[in-house]
């Protein structure tokens, strides 16, 4: 059991730390846009298409590790002053919604995705680059958040009928 | 009763309540989406709930947000802040309550380098507690002026929520940014009188400096004032001068940020890893509110609740400044229990058509509402900023905290009044602006 919560943190750790780079490379891809514009009138057909890949992708694959560090902020006012069982109960409430939301959001995301892939496809813009990866990442990044919710959904569990917190 | 105010008080009704809970209002959204849909239409109605989450993945608008992020974080990792308020300590003096109004002007500085509250209330409390402590300042007036002017990260430009506001309604980021600086730097004026109004009649509450710094000291400091300029300018001029989008002006402030913290020699990988991870949580936390809001938003609009509220509210025989008020007190009332971006998400579809309706101006309304989210931020009990404040001295009482803010809430909402009144006010810089 330790090992599988482990195993999971580790995966939403390690995504979410290595998605966190892309932000260098969208700054980077931004500011080429806007000096090739604006001080060479040649503004490229590309830089906004991947802008909206780049970031559409971290938007989504940072989910689960901003559930790993528990930072989709609560309001803890009641939940504070509870004994450790009953926010156990709380935290349970908090997961099971959210899994309830995500594996809809991966169900149908399934479908989207191969709906998209089935008609292979294409943005609007003058390039016509295929669409279905970020579709595809969509399955993704829900699925990893799914995971993380169901790895803190067991440590409720577990701390609710230990009634101490479940360390592993 | 029609199914419309079922469908209303149901959805809205259960929000509330996980909301107390504590449950994320992420989860909470997309899961009352997801049963609301399933009540409604069955297994077969749940493809909202995704292809809203899709639209914000693929709106370019929304890379503004990290990006605004970034900034913040940097700022907050590297010195450029804590020297940036060394200028604003020597020159504050020996005016009696100085350093409260330095600290008012330092926080607005900074607002205007990041897009959110939490970045600006923090560093400003960090840097600016020990020395108003030192000087014995009285701790309503410290958290009050922190608070309240950190508060304003979210009006004065660059503003995720004015971002936001602007992709809701189509209306150009660049007035609301423009009107966003008239309304928080007004503010801003207010609060520092009131401090230096309050100190002249209280000389106990905030004494002055003992020490003078000379004339030399002071004009080295303002070396330290120079790299924030260069960065504001950046994020503001790049977008006011029509050379950028948003979204380009904040890579242009996230790159100019960089290059300051790399001239600084304070650039290292640990800088650039911590920054990058830090950045990624606080975006999913924000983002993620939206892809729920997505959801939820689709299902209560397609079971006629927008229509059914914005019908209704036409429909109510009053004067339209009367409506605008009570839709403006709705938004203050929420503000205290909700996040900002969950509040714009979910009200702004259906206030903002009936408002826009009745030819109210669109910029006036949205930087009006923008204000009004503010001052929802910082309201006794729940207001956000509050809970920042008190994890920036987990000493102080909640009770002290409550009563520093209040004096500077009522300005604010004097302020708000006023700019309901005299529109001019918010309007005639974006109005004199050429936005291309």
């Amino acid at each position: 059991m330790k090992k599988i919560l482990r195993t999971i943190d580790g995966v939403s750790k390690w995504s979410g730390e290595t998605v966190s780079y892309v932000i260098y490379v969208g700054i980077l891809m931004l500011v080429y846009e806007v000096i090739s514009r604006y001080f060479f009138q040649a503004p490229t057909v590309w830089a906004h298409g991947y802008t909206q890949r780049i970031f559409g992708s971290y938007f989504i694959l940072v989910g689960a590790y901003t559930l790993l560090l528990n930072g989709h902020v609560r309001v803890d006012i009641l939940y504070r002053e509870f004994p450790i069982r009953i926010r156990a109960l709380f935290d349970i409430l908090n997961y099971s919604l959210m899994i309830l939301w995500t594996s809809v959001l991966v169900k149908e995301g399934i479908t989207f995705f191969l709906n998209s892939w089935g008609i292979r496809e294409t943005d609007e813009m003058a390039l016509a680059h295929p669409i279905y990866p970020i579709k595809f990442i969509l399955v993704l990044g829900v699925s990893l958040i799914l995971l993380q919710g169901l790895s803190k959904i067991a440590v409720s569990c577990i701390t609710l009928i230990k009634g101490e917190i479940y360390e592993y | 009763m029609s199914i419309e105010i079922l469908l209303t008080v149901g959805m809205f009704g259960s929000l509330i309540v996980c909301i107390m809970a504590g449950v994320s209002l992420a989860f909470a959204l997309g899961a009352i989406g997801v049963i609301s849909a399933l009540i409604m239409y069955g297994p077969l109605g749940l493809m909202p709930i995704v292809t809203g989450v899709f639209n914000y993945m693929w709106m370019l608008l929304l890379a503004a947000v990290p990006l605004f992020v970034f900034i913040g974080v940097a700022l907050s990792k590297s010195k450029i802040a804590e020297d940036m308020f060394d200028a604003f300590y020597l020159w504050s003096g020996r005016l009696r309550g100085g350093l409260a109004v330095g600290t008012c002007g330092f926080a607005a500085a900074l607002a205007a380098m990041t897009g959110n509250c939490s970045a600006s209330t923090v560093t400003t409390g960090l840097v600016a507690i020990p020395p108003m402590r030192k000087r014995n300042y009285d701790e309503a007036m410290i958290f009050g002026s922190i608070g309240s002017a950190g508060t304003l990260g979210i009006l004065i430009p660059p503003s995720i929520t004015l971002i936001v506001i602007g992709m809701m309604t189509g209306q150009s980021i660049g007035k609301l940014f423009a009107g966003g600086l008239v309304a928080g730097v007004g503010i801003v004026i207010l609060f520092m009188i009131y401090i230096l109004i309050r100190s002249w009649l209280q000389p106990e509450l905030c004494p002055a400096l003992e020490e003078s710094p000379t004339l030399k000291e002071k004009v080295l400091a303002l070396r330290s004032i120079a790299m924030p300029i260069v960065i504001i300018f950046s994020i503001l001029g790049s977008l006011f001068f029509g050379i950028a989008t948003p979204t380009e002006a904040s890579s242009v402030g996230a790159l100019a940020v960089l290059l300051c913290v790399i001239a600084r020699g304070e650039c290292s990988l640990k800088f650039l890893r911590e920054t990058a991870h830090q950045t990624a949580s606080i975006t999913g936390m924000v983002l993620w509110i939206m892809f729920g809001a997505a959801g939820f938003v689709a299902i209560y609009s397609g079971g006629g609740g927008i229509y059914f509220i914005q019908n209704m509210l036409m429909e109510l025989d009053v004067n339209p400044w009367l409506l605008v008020f009570i839709l403006q007190g709705a938004v203050l009332l929420l503000g205290m229990f909700l996040d900002p971006m969950g509040i714009i998400l979910l009200c702004l579809p259906l206030f903002y058509p009936v408002v826009s309706g009745l030819g109210f101006d669109p910029i006036w309304y949205g930087v009006i509402f923008n204000t009004a989210l503010c001052i929802g931020y910082i309201t006794p009990p729940f207001g956000y900023n509050l809970f920042y404040l008190k994890s920036l001295s987990p000493s102080t009482s909640m009770k002290t905290i409550y009563k520093s803010v209040i004096p500077f809430c009522g300005i604010m909402i004097a302020s708000l009044l006023l700019m309901m009144i005299f529109p001019e006010i918010v309007l005639w810089l974006p109005n004199n602006m050429n936005f291309n």
